[in-house]
């Protein structure tokens, strides 16, 4: 489940974790040390106060006065009376029982110490019965106490001894209060670091988080609508948005190509289909019309049969027309194209020019003839124009420009009208695709037949202001197209 | 040097001539001795009383402590003190060097008793034949109550302290028998009656602590003593001083406080049980056939 958390909340949780370890750490290494130092200031004062109650004890030992010896150690316990964990102190003899105890029903007099629980036989012999003479502190872990023993001699002898007995639980309040300040101090570290650390794992993570997203969408959403962080860092978030970014250009570019390729596809068996059909057309048209021409020369003469296979006649030719512009023929008896050809045109195409209030920018750079056949190029020059001026408004601007590039001509038609929409794009050069009224809707089918034939490119761009058709055709062997 | 010196010797001589002039214009102190047979730790009490005493004596009054009987009844004795308060067994042995000043009336009467008490968490315990094997805790080896009537009651029933005890200790007042008693130090202990009594109403989370098992016969209350040698007007001005001290409303008080009814006169025979009781246990401990 943590695993499945989103960065903008695990950085802050570890960023978190890491200063309630670290305030852990500290807080324990200073309660060891404060309980350590607790416990040998308790031992200090302790083997004080064992040796005072030692040697105030000596003489009430001697005289076996067990009141007055009770009293000295009942002042000590009584001077604790407030404490919630007050010591005990029993005063043993040298026959090691106790000889007055400042809590008799624990430790009775006359009571052996291993019965008080005093000494343990095992492991070693220890408690309240040190080795050396003089005071001894023992840590008894079964009792969960702390004992200062210490020797009352008179005169060179040993009377006993006096054992002071401390819970250990009189070491904890200093511990409670080192880990109450470390706790407060660790709330106010938090309180201050949290929200700091919150904004930078927001911070680190919104990039993150947004690359994500963005990823998610890519088989959703077109790869130019996905919005990426802008990010230049040179750290690892950087460059995957870097390389994401690159990803999704590609990505944009093989899904332009393929459109591209499906376009060229479907225009090229559309070219097949209307060749085919043409042609199928044309045979039996052929016929037809040299069968009425016959008819005319032979036939009779009424006024009717005329008129009827006059209609004929036109009906047919038009349907020849018709076919012939669908069939676009590469072998057409044709020259090199020369200046004069593109002359022609411009001249051709001035009347409309003028018709419009137009204004027509031409540039060409053809001079001598060129390894191009002229009848075509000037029908796909023709074409073009006549598309650009009739798409301008009143007064608007068209231009031309024809140059040699590399072992090419470039033909670049602008003009300033409105911008064909986006769904026409797609079926901009196939067979009457006029979205507009006027014209056989075949022009651009023919430039695009063309240009096709003569494994030239044809590419539009079209935005508003500017609509420009560029044509770019390999200069090739006469021998091809004459 | 010199100078301080010879100021400091002449301002010595002077303060000695006036306590030696005031001196000879008053009477000297009257010395009482006070023993463990009244609440001795009540300091600020013991003050009013001293001035109620000095009011009405006309002359100056001395309390004098010490930490055990024996040795207020030697100081009575040895003419360091006039008189003292003491317990009827160091009075009877000490019958012909001390005069009876008075006797207290203690509930009506001039006797007491002795207590025999245990640790009030202790229900099974009921005479001295349940103790065998406890700490016991007597107040005084010259005391009546604390020492005494135990050792009687003992031997009545045909026991000895030594063998019947554990261990035994003297606490030397009768109010730290009962605390001793109390805190568990010693599991049993004697008392004299008329303490208990009086530390049941000013410290009773004290005596609760505690509860009585048996109590003895009556005997004779603690009497105020005087030396043998005290002159016999002295003596009379003394006694009647304690006898009408519940004239007084003062007085009157300070006998509440002590929990007496006041004193009486007294006789000499109000004490022959103590006598008899000691003849007893001498007796016993008394080996062989020479008494």
């Amino acid at each position: 489940m943590l695993r499945d958390l989103s960065y903008r909340y695990k950085i802050p949780l570890a960023f978190t974790g890491v200063i309630l370890l670290t305030a852990l750490a500290l807080a324990s290494t200073t309660a060891v040390r404060t309980y350590e130092s607790a416990r040998s200031d308790l031992l200090a004062s302790a083997e004080g106060l064992g040796a005072v109650l030692a040697s105030a004890l000596a003489d009430p030992i001697r005289k076996d006065a067990v009141w007055p010896a009770y009293l000295s150690i009942q002042g000590l316990a009584s001077a604790e009376a407030g404490m919630s964990d007050p010591l005990a102190v029993v005063v043993a003899d040298a026959q090691e029982r106790v000889f007055v105890s400042s809590r008799p029903e624990q430790f009775p007099i006359l009571a052996r110490l291993e019965d008080v629980g005093l000494v343990s036989e095992s492991p070693p012999s220890q408690v309240a019965r040190p080795r050396g003479r003089g005071p001894a502190a023992i840590e008894d872990d079964a009792g969960d106490r702390l004992l200062m023993v210490v020797p009352i001699e008179f005169a060179g002898a040993s009377l006993g001894r006096v054992i002071l007995i401390y819970p250990r639980s009189r070491l904890l309040p200093p511990l409670y209060e080192n880990v109450r300040g470390t706790v407060w101090t660790t709330v106010l570290v938090l309180f201050a670091l949290v929200p700091l650390g919150w904004a930078w794992g927001s911070r680190v993570a919104a990039p993150l988080v947004h690359l994500a997203d963005g990823l998610s969408k890519v088989t959703t959403v077109a790869p130019e609508e996905i919005v990426l962080p802008q990010i230049r860092n040179g750290d690892e978030i950087g460059r995957l948005t870097g390389q994401f970014r690159t990803m999704l250009r590609d990505l944009q570019e093989k899904r332009e190509v393929e459109r591209q390729m499906v376009a060229t596809e479907r225009l090229a068996a559309l070219g097949r289909l209307s060749a085919g059909v043409a042609h199928e057309i044309n045979n039996p048209l052929g016929g037809m019309l040299t069968a009425l021409s016959t008819y005319r020369r032979h036939g009779g003469r009424e006024a009717l049969s005329h008129r009827t296979v006059s209609l004929l006649e036109r009906g047919l030719q038009q349907i020849r027309e018709t076919v012939s512009a669908l069939l676009v023929e590469a072998k057409l008896e044709t020259h090199p194209l020369s200046a004069h050809d593109i002359e022609d045109v411009r001249t051709l195409v001035a009347p409309e020019v003028h018709k419009k209030n137009a204004r027509l920018d031409w540039a060409s750079e053809v001079d001598g003839p060129m390894a191009l056949p002229s009848t075509q190029v000037r029908q796909v020059l023709i074409n073009l124009l006549l598309n650009a001026i009739e798409a301008v408004d009143d007064g608007g601007l068209v231009g031309c420009d024809i140059r040699r590039h590399e072992e090419r001509l470039r033909i670049t038609i602008e003009d300033d009208g409105n911008p064909i929409p986006g769904d026409h794009v797609e079926h901009l050069f196939e067979p009457f695709a006029r979205h507009h009224t006027g014209g056989s809707g075949l022009g651009l089918w023919v430039t695009y037949q063309i240009v096709q034939q003569f494994k030239g490119e044809l590419t539009v761009d079209s935005r508003p202001g500017l609509t420009r058709f560029c044509v770019e055709l390999p200069f090739t062997s006469a021998g091809q197209w004459t | 040097m010199n100078h301080t010196l010879r100021r400091l010797f002449a301002v010595l001589c002077l303060g000695f001539a006036y306590s030696t002039a005031y001196a000879e214009t008053r009477d000297p102190p009257l010395k009482v001795g006070i023993t463990a047979v009244i609440l001795q730790d009540q300091n600020e009490f013991l003050a009013q009383w001293e001035t109620h005493l000095e009011s009405r004596l006309g002359r100056d009054v001395e309390f004098v402590q010490r930490g055990s009987y024996a040795e207020i009844s030697e100081l009575l004795s040895r003419d360091e003190i006039d008189i003292a308060w003491v317990c009827g067994a160091p009075y009877v042995r000490h019958r012909d060097r001390w005069r009876l000043v008075a006797v207290p009336l203690a509930d009506g009467k001039p006797s007491y008793q002795s207590y025999l008490i245990v640790r009030a968490s202790d229900t099974r315990r009921r005479s001295y034949a349940d103790l065998r094997g406890t700490v016991f805790a007597y107040s005084d080896p010259d005391s009546n109550s604390g020492y005494l009537v135990p050792q009687f009651e003992m031997l009545k029933q045909g026991l000895r302290s030594a063998s019947l005890f554990r261990k035994t200790f003297f606490t030397w007042s009768h109010h730290d028998t009962v605390r001793a008693v109390a805190v568990g130090l010693a599991q049993a202990g004697a008392v004299d009656g008329y303490i208990w009594e009086t530390l049941a109403r000013i410290e009773p989370e004290l005596t609760r602590e505690t509860r009585v098992v048996a109590k003895s016969d009556w005997y004779g209350f603690p009497p105020i003593a005087a030396r043998a040698s005290l002159a016999a007007d002295d003596l009379e001005a003394i006694r009647r001083i304690f006898v009408t001290m519940d004239d007084s409303d003062e007085g009157r008080r300070l006998l509440g406080r002590m929990n007496l009814d006041g004193f009486v006169p007294g006789e000499d025979a109000w004490y022959d049980r103590i006598r008899q009781i000691i003849r007893f246990v001498d007796g016993q401990y008394a080996q062989g056939p020479q008494l």
